[in-house]
C-alpha cells in the first residue's frame, strides 16, 4: 500500500500544506530562535541564552501569571464543554429539526464580533449594568454588586459566554454521528443518565469533545483582550497581556515575550494531553 | 393457543396529535412463539413494535408481559430486548464488548460475563470475533451480534424491527432459516416486524397481518395464505387474481360477480354478500387452470381469453390471459403444463369456485 503520493494528491494539499509552511511553521521557528536571544536596551543580540526561560519560571512575576492563566483557561474550559455538550445533546436529541435553528443562532453570535460581544458582558456586568439594575429593582441587593465586573470571575463568565459557541460546533458535529437507535439501544440495554452518557455518548463523540476543550482551552487561556477589558486590576492580567507587552511599547523585549509564548504553549500542550488521557479513561469500559 | 401467554396487547390505541396511528389493537401472543407483525410502511407495526419495547407510549389500552402490566414502564425496566433494523452496535466497543454490555451494567463479574459472552458468540455463529470491532463485520455478522446483544440478558420477550431488511437477498433468506432456528433451540418469544410477507410466512408460527393501524387477520401463515380473511389480506400475501365486479347472485356460498364488462367469474363468498353490490374476487394464479379450447365449449366455470404473455418464471411458467372484456388474470403453471401455449392462443381458464374468495368491496379498498 505504501507508494509515492500521485501528483493528484500533491496538487491537492501541497498549496494548504506550502501555506502552512511559510506563514505558521518558519515564523514559529523564527521565533522559537530568538526565546534564546537577548536583549540589551533597544537592541537585541542574537545567541543562545536559557536566561528568558529561567526568568519566566523562577520570577515573581511570570510564573504566577502563567499560572493564573492556565487556571482561568481551565476552568472555562471545564464550564464551557459540559454546557456546550449538554447543548448540543438537546439540538441533536431534545429539539431534533430545531436544534437547526439553535446552531443557526448560536452561528449567528459569532458573527456579531468579538468586541461587540465583550462590550455586550460589559453592559451585563457593570456596576450600572443591567445584572445590577435588575437586581437593586428587585430589592435583593441594596448596592451594585461591583465583584460582577472587574475580577477573575468576570473574566472567565465572559470567555465562557465567547466562546460557547465555537464549542458546540465540534461537539454538535461529533454527536450527529450518534443514532437515536444507539441512545435507545442503550436504554434497552440498561443504561439510564449518567451512564449512559459516561459509556455510550460521551465516548462516541470523545473526539468532538476533545477538538472543544482544545479551543476552548487555548482561546481562553490565549486571550488578552477580555482580562483587558473586564478584568480590572486584579484580575486583568494574564500571560497573553505580558507577552503581547512585550512586543509593543517602551521596555519591549521580544525574546522574553518569546520566550513566554514558548512556555504557556508548552503548558497548553501538557495539561490538553492529560485531559484527553484523563477523559479516556474516565469513559473506559 | 393452549401455551401461556407472553404478551398481552389490549386495546392499544396511538395518536400523535391528531393522528391516530393505531386503533384498538388486541393481540395475545404465546410463549415460545413466534410472531410476525406484517404490513405495508406507515401501518402502524413498528410503532406497536416500540410501544411493547417502551419506546413509544400508547395513549390508551394496556400491554402486560408474564401478566406484569407493564404499559407505564421504561424500556430499561421491562423484559424486551430490541434488535435494530441497522444493528445499533455501539462503535467504540469490541463486538464481545457489545454483547457483554448489559451484562457488565448488572454487575455481572467479568468471568461469568466472558463466559455468557462466548456461548452467544456461538449461538449466532460469530466464534471468534469476539475482539473485532463493529466497523470489521459484514452486514450480516452486525446483525448477528445486534441479536446476541439482545439476547444477552435472558428478555421474555425478544423484539425484532425488521432486522434483516438491510442484507441481500441471498443473506436474508439464509439468515430467516437461522433466526427461526435461533427462535426455537432458545424456545423464546419473538415479535419480528417486517414489510416481506416471504419473510413472515418463512419464519412464522404466526403472523398479525396490520393494515392502516389496524389488526386485519392474525393466523398461522397457511390460514392466512389459504384462508385470506379480506382482500387487503389476500393481495398482500402471496400473489393474487383480484377482478371487481356486482354481485350477479349467491348459491349455496357460490357468490357470481359481473364485471362492468360483462365478464362473469365465481367463488365462495367469506361473508353474507347482497346482489347487485360490489364485490371483489381473489383468486392464487396456482389455482387458476388453462386448457386450450374455444370459448364455445366453455362450462359455466369457464372463462374464454387469449393469451397476452407467457412468462418464465423456472420453477413455474406464469401465463398472463386477457379476458375478453378487458380483464387480466395470471395462471401458473409447470413448465411440462405449458407446451403448445404461445401468445395469441385462445384457451379457457378456470378454478374451483372454493378456491376463490370474495369479499365486499373494491380493490384497494381498505380490508
Amino acid at each position: 500500500m505504501t507508494a509515492r503520493p500521485s501528483t493528484a494528491a500533491v496538487r491537492q494539499i501541497g498549496p494548504a500544506t506550502g501555506f502552512f509552511l511559510v506563514f505558521f511553521v518558519v515564523p514559529l521557528a523564527i521565533l522559537f530562535a530568538m526565546s534564546f536571544w537577548t536583549q540589551d536596551g533597544f537592541e537585541r543580540i542574537p545567541g543562545f541564552d536559557l536566561a528568558n526561560y529561567l526568568k519566566a519560571t523562577t520570577s515573581r512575576l511570570y510564573p504566577a501569571v502563567l499560572l493564573r492563566t492556565i487556571l482561568v483557561g481551565f476552568v472555562t474550559a471545564a464550564i464551557v464543554v459540559p454546557v456546550a455538550y449538554a447543548l448540543a445533546w438537546l439540538m441533536r436529541f431534545t429539539f431534533e429539526r430545531r436544534g437547526r435553528l439553535i446552531l443557526g443562532v448560536v452561528l449567528i453570535s459569532l458573527f456579531s464580533g468579538y468586541l461587540v460581544r465583550i462590550y455586550a458582558w460589559r453592559t451585563i456586568l457593570g456596576t450600572e449594568g443591567l445584572l445590577n439594575a435588575a437586581l437593586l429593582q428587585l430589592g435583593l441587593i441594596s448596592e451594585p454588586i461591583t465583584a460582577l465586573i472587574f475580577s477573575p470571575w468576570a473574566v472567565m463568565i465572559v470567555l465562557v459566554g465567547l466562546l460557547l459557541p465555537l464549542a458546540v460546533l465540534p461537539i454538535w458535529s461529533a454527536m450527529t454521528n450518534v443514532g437515536r437507535d444507539h441512545v435507545e439501544g442503550a436504554r434497552d440495554l440498561g443504561a439510564t443518565g449518567l451512564r449512559l452518557h459516561r459509556t455510550i455518548i460521551l465516548p462516541m463523540v470523545l473526539p468532538g469533545v476533545g477538538t472543544a476543550f482544545a479551543l476552548s482551552f487555548v482561546l481562553a487561556a490565549g486571550d488578552f483582550v477580555v482580562p483587558t477589558m473586564v478584568g480590572g486590576a486584579q484580575g486583568g492580567t494574564m500571560v497573553g497581556n505580558l507577552i503581547a507587552n512585550e512586543f509593543r511599547g517602551s521596555g519591549a523585549d521580544w525574546p522574553m515575550g518569546a520566550a513566554l509564548a514558548f512556555v504557556i504553549m508548552g503548558l497548553l500542550v501538557l495539561v490538553h494531553l492529560v485531559t484527553t488521557r484523563l477523559l479516556r479513561v474516565v469513559t473506559r469500559w | 393457543m393452549t401455551a401461556p401467554i407472553a404478551v398481552e396487547i389490549t386495546g392499544v390505541e396511538k395518536r400523535f396529535g391528531d393522528h391516530a396511528v393505531l386503533h384498538g389493537i388486541d393481540l395475545a401472543i404465546g410463549e415460545n412463539e413466534f410472531v410476525s407483525l406484517l404490513g405495508p410502511s406507515g401501518c402502524g407495526k413498528t410503532t406497536l413494535l416500540r410501544i411493547v419495547a417502551g419506546f413509544e407510549h400508547a395513549t390508551a389500552g394496556s400491554v402486560r408481559i408474564r401478566g406484569e402490566d407493564v404499559t407505564g414502564l421504561p424500556p430499561h425496566r421491562r423484559p424486551t430486548n430490541l434488535v435494530f433494523q441497522r444493528g445499533a452496535l455501539f462503535p467504540h466497543m469490541s463486538v464481545a464488548e457489545n454483547i457483554g454490555y448489559s451484562l457488565k451494567l448488572r454487575g455481572w463479574p467479568k468471568a461469568r460475563i466472558a463466559a455468557r459472552v462466548d456461548e452467544l458468540l456461538h449461538l449466532v455463529k460469530l466464534d471468534g470475533l469476539g475482539g473485532r470491532g463493529p466497523t470489521q463485520l459484514s452486514g450480516g455478522q452486525i446483525q448477528r451480534a445486534a441479536l446476541a446483544r439482545a439476547l444477552a440478558p435472558e428478555p421474555s420477550v425478544l423484539l425484532l424491527d425488521e432486522p434483516l431488511s438491510a442484507l441481500d437477498l441471498k443473506l436474508r433468506q439464509h439468515m430467516q432459516l437461522e433466526l427461526r432456528a435461533i427462535q426455537r433451540a432458545l424456545g423464546a418469544t419473538f415479535i419480528y416486524v417486517t414489510h416481506d410477507q416471504t419473510e413472515a410466512l418463512v419464519m412464522s408460527d404466526r403472523i398479525a397481518i396490520m393494515n392502516a393501524g389496524r389488526l386485519v387477520q392474525v393466523g398461522t401463515p397457511r390460514e392466512i395464505y389459504t384462508r385470506p380473511a379480506s382482500i387487503f389480506a389476500s393481495d398482500f400475501i402471496g400473489e393474487t387474481n383480484l377482478v371487481t365486479g356486482s354481485v350477479a347472485g349467491v348459491e349455496e356460498g357460490v357468490v357470481t360477480l359481473v364485471t362492468p364488462g360483462g365478464l362473469r367469474v365465481r367463488g365462495s363468498a367469506s361473508v353474507p354478500l347482497a346482489a347487485g353490490s360490489t364485490a371483489t374476487l381473489s383468486v392464487r394464479p396456482e389455482a387458476v387452470r388453462l386448457r386450450k379450447g374455444d370459448p364455445a365449449d366453455a362450462t359455466p366455470d369457464e372463462i374464454g381469453g387469449t393469451i397476452a404473455e407467457v412468462v418464465y418464471l423456472g420453477s413455474r411458467v406464469r401465463i398472463e390471459v386477457a379476458a375478453p372484456d378487458g380483464t387480466l388474470l395470471w395462471a401458473d403453471l409447470r413448465d411440462a403444463e405449458t407446451t403448445g401455449l404461445e401468445r395469441g392462443m385462445v384457451v379457457l381458464l378456470g378454478w374451483p369456485a372454493d378456491a376463490a374468495g370474495v369479499w365486499p368491496g373494491s380493490e384497494g379498498a381498505e380490508g
